[in-house]
């Protein structure tokens, strides 16, 4: 498989997971789940809308890098903002899409009334924010050295050889 | 050699969060299931009364889990009369009987029964994988509403 038919394959996959599925998985949740959801303060089309964006975003970004040479900067700028979005992904799915949860880095809380009861769900999911934290700080650095190396790569062969030179002089 | 830690990472944080998340399910599930009784009585030989909850929360999951239970008694005006907690620590597939009694003087039992408004806060903590995650829940149930 080229380069570019994997890139191709890779971003449908990407398309498929974040964003066709969310944008369809409330039509297959009960409306009951729905209504509890809300209340809870998670605005569900908000959410799925977040997730899709980050989505096509991803997979425009794994498009990029498959049809771009991995010496260009803009392979570089494509593979450290995917990172980037790993982690902003990460971060809303944990908050429920809930944008003044986003600055807690996994911990949530939410509210509802039931019955005349008030009931506060604290969840503190901060330690997979935190790994999610050093994967993507590990996918940049992994990301720089590959665009070096293939800079390096993409030199050799322009530097002309000692006998070469001796034979144009 | 970053390629084969980033994997690891990636894997272990994976099974880390479904690991966490089976046990949070299973004891929460098992502390609420058939909701919640409450029994308020009045003891007219030690003049007080007591207000108790007993849950039985079981750790269905393969990780340790600490199960915080606190219950506290607040007033009209959301000060606090009686409160009790207590924590436990559940083996993977252990179970415990928690219960908490609060004990409240015939002074505010009568103050509350006047008053005719009061709440009960219910707190359920739940910590696992070590105890760096974790949920919390918070019932504040108006008087008249629990049961």
């Amino acid at each position: 498989m080229s380069k570019r038919t994997g890139a191709l394959v890779s971003a449908a996959i990407t398309l498929l997971i974040f964003t066709v599925v969310p944008l369809m998985a409330p039509q297959y949740l009960p409306p009951s789940y729905i209504e509890t959801l809300t209340r809870t303060g998670i605005d569900v089309p908000s959410f799925v809308n977040q997730l899709a964006i980050m989505g096509v975003a991803v997979a425009a970004l794994t498009l990029v890098k498959g049809f771009v040479a991995p010496s260009s900067i803009i392979y570089l700028l494509a593979a450290l903002a995917s990172s980037g979005l790993t982690f902003a992904f990460t971060v809303v799915t944990l908050s429920f899409g809930r944008l003044e949860e986003l600055g807690n880095l996994g911990l949530t809380t939410m509210a509802m009334e039931v019955q005349g009861s008030v009931n506060a769900i604290t969840l503190d999911f901060r330690f997979f924010v935190q790994l999610t934290a050093l994967t993507v700080a590990l996918r940049m650095v992994e990301a720089v050295f590959a665009y070096f190396e293939a800079r390096k790569e993409v030199k050799v062969p322009e530097t002309p050889s000692a006998p070469a030179i001796a034979a144009d002089i | 050699m970053i390629g084969l830690l980033i994997l690891i990472t990636q894997i272990a944080s994976l099974a880390a969060f479904g690991l966490s998340i089976y046990s949070i399910y299973g004891v929460l599930s098992s502390t609420f299931i058939g909701g919640l009784d409450f029994e308020m009585d009045f003891d007219e030989a030690t003049d007080q009364g007591s207000l108790r909850l007993e849950v039985a929360p079981q750790n269905l999951g393969y990780l340790d889990a600490g199960v915080t239970l606190g219950l506290k008694l607040l007033d009209g005006d959301g000060v606090s009369v009686a409160s009790e907690s207590t924590s436990v620590m559940l083996a993977p597939g252990g179970s415990e009987t928690i219960s908490l009694v609060l004990e409240i003087s015939r002074e505010d039992y009568e103050r509350i029964a006047l008053e005719g408004e009061s709440y009960l806060e219910l707190f359920v903590g739940l910590r696992t994988l070590f105890d760096l995650i974790g949920i919390s829940d918070t019932i504040t149930i108006p008087q008249g509403v629990q049961g």
